[in-house]
């Protein structure tokens, strides 16, 4: 094996190397394959003299593909699905030299050295074929983060999601500071994205972790290939059939635990694979999960006995979640060069809102229901890997549907578990369907204004209620149409040319209706409703060459985007942007240095451009007007990564960035009425900070991992729904009126310091001790992860929540830290393999803190804000309350009279209710959460 | 290694072992009492500063009345409660945001065996008594708002000769089905080419379906006058009383001179009992009438003079009574009231086992509703 250092570069190379790394940074561009695939390079050299061989036939499984070194000795291939490939070198007079699991990995070029021995001399078999030290290699120039199926597998996440939550630079969805929404799908390299409201709804689709062939979270920076980001890019591959059947069944639950470790969750998973006929193959997964308490909080149990939190602080009433996801994909052989592949995914969730004003009456309260779909198909040439120029290329086409709905439910009837078996009713659905803005500006039928709920333990009129629903009606319905090209020509052993584009054809229903039991006019919005149909056009060119130990990536990427004509005053058509991206790699000192520069564009979301009547917590006016002038949130990238082999396994990787925002989604009040507002692209902020990665890898049965961000993330608004305080819409001419000073606060996901500890290890089949004859900890595979973060900014107030009491969040959440288990042991079953495990999260039952009151900084509300607002419902409803009446309550009757009357009986329970009702409960994070889970592969 | 199958079973067993059923979110336990008040006999049920009045069984264990909350429009609400006393089971009260502007006068609330509540409202302007609009409707018990009008009152169809205006204590006698003391009025000249004017054609007890909308009312007997009704669920047998009033011709007040209680039946039915006339009455009245068990129970009441101590004025002294009527004939007071205010028990309902009566207490201050045990 070969062992590049900088001494390989020729001192002019040198020079210009160094010249350039201050200037570049950030987006390392990936190698031109396509995205789910990746490369093979090396040499091939006689082991005896270390001179080249020429001509040698290289083959990859068994002959399926194979090329020839050049006059150099080199080989490469290209367009290799990600997974393992046993490499094979035959030539006369050496013996053959093998490798049976060299490891692909999406996106990324692999070297692998090859010696052959001469038949006259004894060299192992074994060290014939040298593959390449990643950390090391200049070739692989993208600084990503990667989830292998592995991983969902040794660490205790149950999803994608849970997995990328474990990588540096992540806050929830954030990436990298960034706003939610700043991200992109990319699912076997076709690019899929929620375009219509990302931003608040995220991607309205799962993908099956037994699907996932690996992931790659990129938050640096991505090829010129993908648009439609700004701050991450998640890469996932997903696995093709195997050539013989196997499947996995698996199933988890809490059910053993009892009170409020029992959140009621089940979940089932149903996956397999297989050939079908004609090498064609086939891979299905069923993934079914519900939990009763789908929001489970940390908070703790209320203090007054009379509230039912405090012998049980949860499971929450009218809380539960489930969430159905299947997928299958089928992989048909076309010929040699040819592969053709289908893909259909569908996700339905659907939840039933816990809504604190009907804690006593949950028979009616919101819910929400996203289904999304994505149904795509995958023709790729693979190239010729002898050819003198070889040529790949990929077409795909998908359609994504996703569908919206959020509004009242009825109680929620329980097949098993949290598990309904049916499809929620949202109340008013088909008139959202219908968009019928004519007939739902008369009251809805089915829908009543709530009275206040008599059966609280306080009896008074206050605060809670009941009797009838929300009033909501909300949907939506973002489809999209994508057809995209990607093309790779091989321009010799050492440049690569990539270039392709995409068009994306959308289609944009939407409908809302707020306060739906009474007419709209007054201070009733009238409802909304549009239809448009966007498009959105990609084009780029990269170009990656490689002279030595020294890569350089250069590509340019058009990005297009046209709303349509059917939105109101639509006065800009067509808008497009270019976006230029390079990168270049070099090993220096035994470290790989990677600098690069990006500019990265995003249509705004598209609900953004529409009116929207607004009666939630995102609301900043009652109604507020859409733009559809609006143009590309932008960012520009610097990055500077190093990665550096300390020891033989263990490597340390750091990044060193700094991103520019400009352009991004605001709220502006229109003259001077702060509940009447429109979107302008009118925040800018910047995210300047650093990454390490310190990586022991899974060698001797346990493996380690420390990462850690340090960063600033600032802007002048922390999110879209936010009014831009220093930007003015002046209502005669609607022009943008900005105050001279444009300064900047930390945004949302402003997280400055953040650490993930992850240890796995495995013990070996005859370790532990040994109980009536049986090991029972042999084979157990365990892992840890600690994470812990800095607080997060929040903005004080006064009392009346009206006028900030310091800088727009310039105050700090109290810091934050979790610890999460897996203990897995396998087992059999007959002749059947599998496995138990257990899964901890939070395993310390750590009460963390997500958010405060603005305007005590801490959790709970102050004396004061609980004495005003009791007084205020008791002026509103002074009445007396008769022992017949249903809310009377004897621990109210003071005087015993059979009457609850006056201020001093009357008083005290609605300042009891007043206390229920604000006692803080979604602002802290999960409990600590106990699941068992059975697996049996077949 | 792998285990071996004795100790998959048994993890298998510790993952299964509670997979009957996960844990129910927190119930709600409001901190309401399930019975009466106090224990005093009579027991009051009802502590409302506003009147409780007009008590009705309209199902097992169902007691249905009407209350005044004390709103500034004189609000009169319809409620369901248990005849043992405890928080109402549903009530219905005028709940529009201007609601203010118009007197409302909820009734005949009934709570079905399946849990729809029915109850009628009668709507006017503020102060003006003569309702413009009423009806019966239909709906579930938590919301009264989403309730159905299922009858008409007030309002006389098209083609017919009559309409409805009032259903009094009502019964749940049928799945879909109540039966009721209502009156029938018209619209017609009062003499042959005089003024157009509302005219009562007559009380009757009537079954009224719920099957359809509008509900069918069909006339079980005429109840000529009727003030109050009675069903005795083991025999069928329905009653009513009326008051005899004063013929005009002979005495320049309007008031009744007698009241008799009439099994109903043809020709006007068969009277059962007489209120009494006593010797010095300056007035009486009949004022309750309740049947079940094959028992009958009446509440009357008079007034007569006591004799005058001079300079003071002469005391007028009111005697109430509640008795069970045995083949014609009063038994002693079951309850009773006598003195110089005008204090006195009003309108009776029966729980369905005979076991006690529910009677209005009409005092100067107000009237509630007390439970009167009365096992034989």
């Amino acid at each position: 094996m070969t062992s590049p250092t900088c001494s390989l570069l020729t001192p002019g190379i040198d020079r210009m190397v160094r010249r350039l790394l201050p200037v570049l940074a950030m987006l390392v561009a990936g190698p031109l394959a396509g995205q789910s695939t990746g490369g093979l390079v090396g040499t091939v050299t006689d082991a005896s003299t270390g001179a080249a061989i020429v001509g040698v036939d290289v083959r990859l499984d068994g002959g399926a593909t194979a090329t020839r070194t050049d006059g150099r000795g080199e080989y490469r291939f290209r367009g290799l699905s990600a997974g393992r490939h046993r490499l094979e070198v035959i030539w006369p007079g050496y013996r053959p030299a093998r490798r049976d699991s060299v490891i692909i990995r999406a996106d990324e070029i692999v070297r692998a050295d090859v010696r052959l021995a001469p038949m006259a001399v004894e060299l192992a078999e074994l060290t014939a074929v040298g593959v390449q030290d990643p950390v090391l290699d200049p070739l692989a120039t993208q600084t990503q983060q990667r989830i292998t199926g592995e991983d969902l597998r040794r660490l205790p996440v149950s999803s994608l999601e849970d997995a990328l939550a474990l990588q540096a630079g992540v806050v929830g969805e954030s990436f990298r500071g960034g706003r939610v929404g700043q991200q992109s799908f990319v699912l076997d390299g076709l690019g899929v994205k929620n375009q219509l409201d990302a931003s608040t709804n995220g991607a309205g689709f799962r993908i099956p972790p037994d699907l996932i062939t690996e992931a790659q979270l990129i938050t640096n920076g991505f090829s010129a290939r993908y648009g439609q980001a700004l701050s991450g890019l998640v890469n996932v591959t997903t696995r093709d059939g195997g050539d013989t059947w196997r499947g996995r069944v698996a199933y988890e639950t809490d059910r053993p635990m009892s009170g409020v470790a029992d959140l009621g969750l089940d979940r089932l998973v149903l996956a397999a694979d297989g050939p079908i006929a004609g090498g064609v193959t086939a891979v299905g997964v069923i993934d079914l999960a519900a939990r009763l308490d789908f929001d489970a909080v940390n908070a703790p149990a209320a203090t007054d006995p009379r509230d039912p939190r405090f012998e049980t602080p949860r499971p929450l009433p009218h809380n539960s979640g489930e969430t159905w996801t299947g997928a299958g994909k089928l992989t048909i052989p076309m010929g040699d060069r040819l592969v053709g592949r289908l893909f259909g995914l569908k996700t339905i969730e659907q939840q039933y809102l816990y809504d604190q004003r009907y804690k006593y009456e949950p028979t009616l309260g919101p819910g929400r229901v996203s289904d999304g779909s994505l149904l795509s198909a995958h023709l790729q040439l693979r190239p010729d890997n002898g050819a003198r120029l070889p040529f790949a290329g990929d077409l795909r086409f998908g359609l994504f549907t996703r569908d919206f709905t959020r509004g009242a439910v009825p109680e929620p009837d329980y097949a098993f578990g949290a598990f309904t078996g049916k499809r929620l009713r949202i109340r008013g659905e088909e008139l959202a369907r219908a968009q019928d803005t004519v007939t739902t500006r008369s009251p809805v039928d089915g829908f009543t204004p709530p009275t206040f709920s008599d059966q609280t333990p306080w009896g008074v009129p206050g605060f809670f209620l009941g009797g009838a629903s929300v009033g909501e009606i909300s949907w939506n319905r973002f489809r999209e149409f994508r057809s995209q090209a990607d093309f790779t020509l091989g321009l010799g052993q050492n440049a690569d040319l990539g270039f392709g584009g995409m068009l994306a054809k959308q289609d944009v229903k939407t409908f809302q209706r707020v306060d739906a039991s009474r007419p709209t006019g007054e201070d009733v919005p009238p409802p909304t409703a549009a239809s448009f149909s966007p498009s959105i056009t990609g084009a780029y060119v990269e170009a990656q060459a490689r002279a030595s130990d020294l890569g350089f990536t250069v590509g340019v990427r058009y990005d297009g985007f046209d709303p349509g004509g059917d939105l109101h005053n639509a006065t800009v058509g067509a808008r497009s942007t270019i976006n230029p991206r390079a990168a270049v790699s070099t090993v220096l000192q035994g470290a790989t240095i990677v600098g690069s520069v990006g500019r990265f564009s995003q249509p705004p979301d598209l609900q953004y451009l529409i009116d929207a009547a607004f009666d939630d917590s995102t609301r900043t006016g009652r109604f507020r007007q859409g733009n559809p002038n609006l143009g590309f949130e932008q960012g520009t990238q610097f990055e500077l990564s190093a990665r550096i082999r300390v020891r033989e396994m263990t490597s340390f990787k750091v990044n060193i960035y700094t991103k520019n925002l400009d352009g991004l989604v605001s709220t502006a009040p229109i003259g001077v009425n702060p509940d009447s507002s429109r979107f302008v692209n009118a925040d800018v902020g910047n995210v300047i900070g650093g990454e390490f990665i310190f990586e022991r890898e899974r060698v001797g049965g346990w493996g380690a991992r420390l990462a850690g961000v340090i960063q600033r993330a600032e802007g002048t608004v922390t999110n879209a729904f936010e009014l831009q305080r220093l930007i003015r819409i002046d209502p005669n001419t609607g022009d943008t009126l900005a105050a001279p000073a444009r300064a900047q606060f930390p945004l949302d996901f402003d997280r400055r310091l953040a650490l993930i500890a992850t240890v796995d290890g495995e013990i070996n089949p005859d370790g532990g001790p040994r109980l009536f004859g049986v090991r029972p900890l042999a084979s157990v595979v365990g892992s840890l992860v600690f994470r812990y973060g800095t607080g997060l900014p929040f903005s004080r107030t006064d009392i009346t929540g009206d006028s900030l009491a310091a800088e727009p969040n310039g105050s700090r959440l109290p810091s934050q830290w979790t610890m999460d288990l897996l203990l897995r042991r396998p087992i059999r079953i007959g002749g059947l393999a599998g496995g138990l495990y257990l899964d901890v999260r939070n395993l310390t039952d750590r009460r963390n803190i997500l958010a405060v009151r603005r305007e005590t900084g801490n959790p709970d509300p102050s004396d004061a804000y609980l004495a005003a607002v009791a007084e205020q419902a008791y002026l509103a409803n002074p009445q007396s309350i008769p022992f017949e009446s249903p809310r009377y309550r004897r621990s109210g009757d003071l005087n015993n009279d059979g009457l609850i009357s006056g201020r001093s009986e009357l008083y005290p329970l609605y300042l009891a209710a007043a206390r229920d009702f604000n006692q803080p409960i979604f602002v802290y994070g999960p409990p600590r959460q106990i699941r068992f889970g059975m697996e049996l592969l077949f | 290694m792998i285990a071996r199958p004795p100790t998959l079973v048994m993890l298998l067993g510790v993952i299964l072992a509670g997979a009957c059923s996960h844990s129910d979110s927190f119930p709600t336990v409001p901190d309401r009492p399930d019975g009466a008040f106090g224990s005093e006999t009579p027991t009051r049920l009802t502590y409302n500063p506003g009147d409780d009045a007009w008590p009705a069984i309209s199902g097992p264990g169902r007691l249905s009345y009407q209350f005044r909350r004390g709103t500034p429009d004189r609000d009169i609400c319809a409620g369901v409660m248990p005849d043992g006393g405890g928080p109402r089971m549903a009530e219905a009260c005028a709940w529009e945001t201007d609601e203010a502007s118009r007197s409302d006068l909820f009734g005949a609330a009934v709570l079905l065996d399946d849990g729809r509540f029915l109850w009628t409202r009668h709507q006017s302007g503020t102060g003006n008594q003569a309702p413009q609009d009423g009806g019966l409707y239909l709906g579930p018990r938590g919301s009264p708002r989403t309730a159905v009008r299922v009858l008409s009152l007030l309002r006389q169809p098209a083609g017919a000769s009559a309409r409805w205006d009032v259903l009094v204590d009502p019964v749940q006698t049928g799945p879909d089905e109540i039966t009721a003391l209502a009156a029938q009025w018209y619209i017609g000249p009062t003499i042959k080419f005089g003024p157009v004017d509302t005219i009562i054609r007559g009380v009757e007890i009537a079954r009224i379906s719920l099957t359809t909308v509008p509900a069918t009312v069909t006339v079980l007997a005429p109840a000529p006058d009727a003030i109050a009704w009675a069903r005795d669920a083991g025999s069928g047998h329905l009653y009513y009383a009326r008051p005899t009033y004063v013929p005009p011709s002979e005495d320049s007040l309007y008031r009744p001179i007698a009241d008799t209680v009439f099994q109903a039946g043809g020709g006007g039915g068969t009277p059962v009992w007489g209120r009494p006339e006593m010797p010095n009455q300056v007035s009486g009245r009949l004022e309750g009438l309740a049947v079940g068990g094959g028992r009958v129970f009446v509440a009357y009441r008079w007034a007569e003079y006591l004799p005058p101590v001079p300079p003071a004025p002469p005391l007028l002294q009111t005697t109430s009574r509640i008795v069970e009527i045995t083949n014609g004939t009063a038994s002693a007071p079951r309850a009773s009231r006598i003195g110089t205010t005008p204090d006195h028990w009003g309108r009776l309902a029966i729980t369905q086992d005979g076991s006690a009566l529910i009677a209005e207490s009409i005092r100067s201050t107000g009237r509630d509703l007390y439970r009167i045990g009365v096992t034989p």
